[in-house]
């Protein structure tokens, strides 16, 4: 699939940026509502659960469980940087601290639905990754 | 006097891996083709619709003067991929029937397979930097995240994803329009690789060159054309709630095992005054196997995890019977409701089923999608 530069370019911009920033300082940063303390993946730009502009970031654990997950076998559906990848399991957490994310699961590997991970944080390309693996529960 | 709204033709270009024509005209073809299958003339229209996904289409304003209208009062662009068909002809039925409008067609063109290719699309959201900075990209990838979800939590599987496989690959083998040539055999399934797991290459779409178009007036006037007026009796859209920034974001959606059949159901219905079980086509919206199972549980069609033996026990319910956009080809749900006037009208060749009063159609695969309910009359 084409790089998809600008979009990713135009979501780090403004009050996006926080995202990769937290990353790249191997921190998971969530925006939440000062008022109501509800978090929130992707920033929109007020609290959709109870209306407030005031968003404060917030670092939370990377532990979670894994509510689904795919195995990415083709080139044509992963970013061009990602091909060396492939089979690429993406996995998609319900993180302990109220958020849902998706990442990368540990190269080889096989989640299950339901299975106990925490993600470390894996630099890739000048980038920050994070990488959830199979944790104790 | 109260106006009701039906459709009254359709149009198709041939669907094709390389058109070499330009969207504009596969787009003029497929709805001067409708317009004509109507028994109208382009002077009559005086509304068009279309959707586009990240510009992939021609606008309404360039068709139109193509076309050859004379006098445009509604000319709609919307920025949508397949939750579109079903959305755009129920709100053009409303203008009809509220006296905005006359007639007019609705139409997808697309060069889906030569140029502009939803499987490698990047959607531009808020939602995007979760998703490419870690590969994670392609729409196939999204739907079998939902679909892996979704077959755990109904206790489903393989063998019901293989179910769908199975019936509508049936379908395309008698299927003059269909790009793929069908008969799919349930070893020819499970030894196909993973494209995505949990799906191979036949729970996946194949993207095609190509347009359709139907065309809406008056009930009134229908009656008076060619052929059997279809009735929209019912439309609905839903995204419910928290449904994202972009198709592909599904990141604050919280449940993946439903997706909006679930939600607009009631109203779709209600509408209507009519229930499931007064339905006799189903024309769903499959972009990918497992939006079938979902969407047919979510309508009501059968119970909760009951989808892929639905299918196999081959019930009264006809289902996707051109084989859908698996096997006839990805127009991204335009063709879904021009087979489903098809049926309605008795013209749908080898593939006509025995009952075709009613019909239910939906469009889309995830958090928002739309639904009409079609009758002949």
């Amino acid at each position: 699939m084409p790089e998809p530069t600008e979009p990713t370019a135009a979501a780090r911009r403004f009050e996006n940026a926080y995202f990769a920033d937290g990353l790249a300082q191997h921190r998971l940063v969530v925006k939440r509502c000062t008022a109501c303390e509800h978090a929130q993946f992707p920033a929109l730009p007020r609290c959709p659960a109870c209306g407030s502009w005031e968003l404060r970031d917030d670092e939370i654990r990377t532990s979670g469980d894994v509510y689904s997950w795919i195995r990415i076998n083709r080139e044509e559906l992963v970013t061009d940087d990602a091909a060396d990848l492939l089979p690429l399991v993406v996995v998609t957490v319900d993180l302990d601290d109220g958020v849902r994310l998706f990442g990368r699961y540990a190269p080889g590997g096989t989640p299950a639905i339901g299975e106990r991970v925490a993600g470390t944080f894996v630099e890739r390309r000048g980038a920050t990754d994070l990488v959830f693996e199979r944790a104790a529960r | 006097m109260t106006r009701t709204a039906a459709i009254c033709g359709v149009g198709y270009t041939p669907f094709t891996r390389d058109s070499g024509a330009s969207v504009l005209r596969l787009a003029v073809e497929a709805c001067d083709a409708a317009v004509a299958d109507a028994g109208l003339d382009p002077a009559d229209v005086d509304g068009v619709a279309t959707f586009s996904l990240n510009s992939d289409s021609t606008p309404a304003v360039a068709v139109a003067s193509s076309l050859g209208v004379t006098e445009s009062k509604v000319l709609l662009d919307v920025q949508m991929g397949g939750q579109a068909p079903c959305y755009l002809t129920g709100l053009v039925a409303r203008l009809i029937e509220c006296g905005e409008i006359e007639t007019a067609v609705v139409y997808r063109a697309m060069n889906g397979r030569s140029e502009s290719r939803v499987g490698g699309m990047a959607f531009p959201g808020e939602g995007a930097l979760y998703r490419y900075p870690i590969g994670y990209g392609g729409y196939a990838s999204y739907v079998a995240m939902w679909a892996t979800r979704f077959l755990h939590e109904t206790g489903q599987g393989p063998d019901d994803l293989w179910s769908v496989v199975e019936r509508q690959s049936a379908a395309a083998a008698t299927n003059p329009r269909a790009i793929r040539p069908g008969g799919v055999t349930r070893d020819g399934y499970f030894d196909s690789p993973f494209v995505v797991e949990p799906f191979r290459k036949w729970d996946c779409t194949a993207e095609v060159d190509g347009a359709c178009a139907v065309v809406l007036t008056t009930l009134e006037r229908a009656r008076d054309l060619r052929w059997q007026p279809v009735v929209v009796k019912a439309s609905a859209y839903s995204a419910h709630s928290q449904s994202g920034t972009d198709i592909g974001d599904h990141l604050a959606w919280s449940d993946y095992s439903r997706n909006y059949t679930s939600w607009l159901r009631d109203r779709l219905f209600g509408a209507a005054g009519l229930t499931p079980a007064d339905i006799d086509v189903a024309e769903i919206y499959d972009c990918f196997t497992s939006t079938v199972l979902i969407g047919l549980e979510g309508l009501g069609f059968c119970g909760r995890g009951e989808s892929g033996a639905f299918l196999r026990e081959g019930g009264p319910l006809a289902v996707n019977t051109h084989g859908g956009l698996l096997y006839e080809g990805y127009l991204h749900g335009m063709n879904t409701v021009t087979e489903a006037v098809l049926q309605l009208q008795g013209r749908a060749g080898a593939n006509q089923c025995a009952a075709h009063a009613t019909a239910v159609v939906t469009s889309g695969a995830l958090m928002d999608g739309s639904a009409l309910i079609l009758a002949s009359e």
